[in-house]
């Protein structure tokens, strides 16, 4: 911290043998490689949030009576229905996800081994990837309204494909990226061994990319939570009385947009951080360490 | 009987701007139970020549004949083992010699069964169930021997088998090759290496064929007439003159190309030189 003069200062106080904390230490660290200025507006910032943090704290902290006031209010009756809300949307993301998984691997695997494959998927993922998936839900939900009659299975249909449109890209590109990776010394030996069609996929290929699929499933969930609390927050426009999709994200609508009731909006989004932390440390987490041994050491 | 036979191979490789000829009308044979060693300085495409023989690739023009049939395309009865060893990560050391079993149609219990015998000849019993990741190199490297002999291959390719390990184990792994090259109950007793250490090649080869740099040709070769097995003979004046041999051979090489020097350079269309 030279600059700062704390080295300096800790020194003449005789403080020399004093170990900082290491997060201390390593945040001087990376300090000393910014300007004066970059560090004065960094200090300023960080005085800044530490400032408002105490004030929203210590200003609006809820007191026993606002939570259990908000608690026996409105949609508060619908907590009882919580596990089933949860069920529908994970199920629903589980649903999407297990197409995307399946439709990106075939995709990725063909685009990266054979151009004219690649010559199709490649636009598409240039405008899937480039239009706001939100966008296309009014169009496709009064199409499978008028297509399929009922407009509840409707809106679940259009649910499952926005989903499906929206989490396939990450995977996709990953594993294209991954497919065209796979070290020419594994190619050759699969190639050596006689390892053809379905075999080399399933030794070959789909190991070697395993990696690649975990760190693009990461992505894609990421991007789905936030389109299925979209998609359950839209109503259908179909008629005049809009019904919604059960699930985490009606409730959440319910709960702000209709009744305004913040204790139940922040229970509800404390429900959605533990399940999307559960999934890192139960599942990727695992996963990830487990394939890390797949990578070939060239 | 010649086992392999390699006659007249030319290769190029396109690059962006040019061809770079990186085989030049290469022929040479294999005898049925010789060692052969193909030594030349790195880049002088003896690899290429190995992967041809492997029929990982195709020459231009020329052919490599096994057993007088044209080889076209990867056959169990030539295997080859790798210099980064190959081993399929994913799968442990018992299950990377089982699945090429399983792809020539060997049913399971017969494929279990040979692939630990194979792993016990090269000494990793007790190592069936461990991964690729957890194995030392020298360990991988005996992996991948095995691999290559459980399939029973007429010839074993070793593409520089021993240049990623450490002195000592390579030094062990030479003579378990060494080993297996004798044993006459396996059907594998033709071997061809690839290597740029001219003392392994002098202390494992019949002969040495010495090819020079890119573009590669055969400039000679080396019958080794040291009597067998040759670990004391390591200090020997002999086994000193067949490597002065090989490395003069490797010079006069190294010579004629400087010569030649406008036949290693290609030009493009667009008139720019590139030195292959």
């Amino acid at each position: 911290m030279g600059k700062l003069g704390i080295a300096k200062a800790t020194n003449w106080l005789h403080f020399g043998r004093l170990h900082w904390p290491k997060s201390f230490s390593i945040v001087s660290q990376r300090l000393r490689k910014y300007t004066h200025v970059e560090r004065t507006t960094a200090i300023f910032l960080v005085f800044l949030s530490i400032v408002f943090v105490l004030y929203i704290v210590l200003g609006h902290f809820p007191t026993i009576a606002t939570v259990s006031e908000g608690l026996s209010a409105p949609p508060s009756e619908d907590l009882v229905k919580l596990p089933i809300l949860v069920v529908f949307t994970m199920g629903r993301l589980f649903l999407a996800y297990g197409i995307s998984i399946v439709v990106a691997i075939g995709m990725g695997v063909l685009a990266a081994e054979h151009k004219r494959f690649a010559a199709v998927f490649f636009p598409l993922y240039d405008i899937g990837q480039g239009v706001p998936i939100l966008a296309l839900f009014p169009v496709i939900s009064l199409w499978l309204t008028g297509l399929l009659g009922n407009q509840g299975l409707a809106l679940e249909v259009t649910c499952i494909i926005m989903l499906v449109l929206d989490m396939i890209w990450y995977m996709f590109l990953n594993i294209v990226s991954a497919v065209k990776n796979i070290p020419t010394e594994i190619n050759e030996v699969g190639q050596l061994l006689g390892f053809r069609g379905l075999k080399r996929i399933t030794h070959i290929v789909i190991p070697s990319i395993l990696p690649a699929i975990v760190t693009g499933s990461i992505l894609s969930w990421g991007t789905g939570w936030n389109t299925i609390i979209f998609a359950e927050y839209l109503p259908s426009t179909g008629s005049a009385d809009p019904v919604s999709i059960p699930g985490i994200g009606s409730l959440l609508d319910k709960a702000g947009y209709e009744y305004g009731n913040t204790v139940v909006l922040v229970l509800m989004l404390g429900v959605i951080s533990v399940l999307v932390l559960l999934m890192e440390a139960f599942i990727w987490r695992r996963l990830l360490r487990k394939f890390e041994k797949y990578h070939v050491e060239v | 009987m010649s086992v392999v036979e390699v006659e007249n191979v030319t290769k190029t490789f396109a690059t962006d701007h040019s061809k770079m000829l990186v085989l030049n009308n290469v022929s040479f044979s294999v005898e049925n139970d010789e060692f052969v060693c193909l030594v030349g300085p790195s880049g002088c495409g003896k690899s290429t020549l190995l992967r041809i023989i492997a029929g990982l690739e195709k020459a231009d023009s020329g052919r490599v004949l096994f057993r007088e049939q044209p080889i076209e395309k990867p056959t169990p009865k030539i295997t080859m083992v790798f210099q980064l060893f190959g081993l399929l990560p994913w799968k442990t050391a018992l299950e990377n010699i089982e699945v090429p079993l399983e792809v020539l149609g060997v049913p399971r219990p017969n494929r279990i069964h040979i692939a630990e015998e194979y792993l016990r000849m090269v000494g990793l019993e007790g190592f069936e169930t461990t991964y690729p990741h957890d194995l030392s190199g020298g360990m991988k490297q005996r992996v991948g021997i095995a691999r290559a002999l459980a399939l029973k291959p007429d010839v074993l390719l070793m593409d520089e088998p021993f240049s990623s390990l450490d002195e000592l184990t390579a030094k062990t792994l030479r003579e378990l090759v060494l080993n297996i090259w004798r044993n006459p109950v396996l059907p594998t007793n033709t071997f061809i290496m690839v290597s740029h250490n001219v003392e392994e090649a002098v202390f494992m080869a019949d002969r040495v064929i010495v090819m020079s740099r890119r573009p590669g040709k055969i400039i000679g070769e080396v019958r080794i007439g040291l009597p067998r097995p040759r670990s004391s003979y390591l200090r020997d004046k002999e086994y000193f003159r067949y490597v002065d041999d090989v490395v003069a051979l490797l010079e006069k090489g190294e010579a004629a190309t400087k010569d030649q020097s406008p036949i290693s350079l290609t030009v493009d269309q667009g008139g720019e030189v590139f030195k292959s």
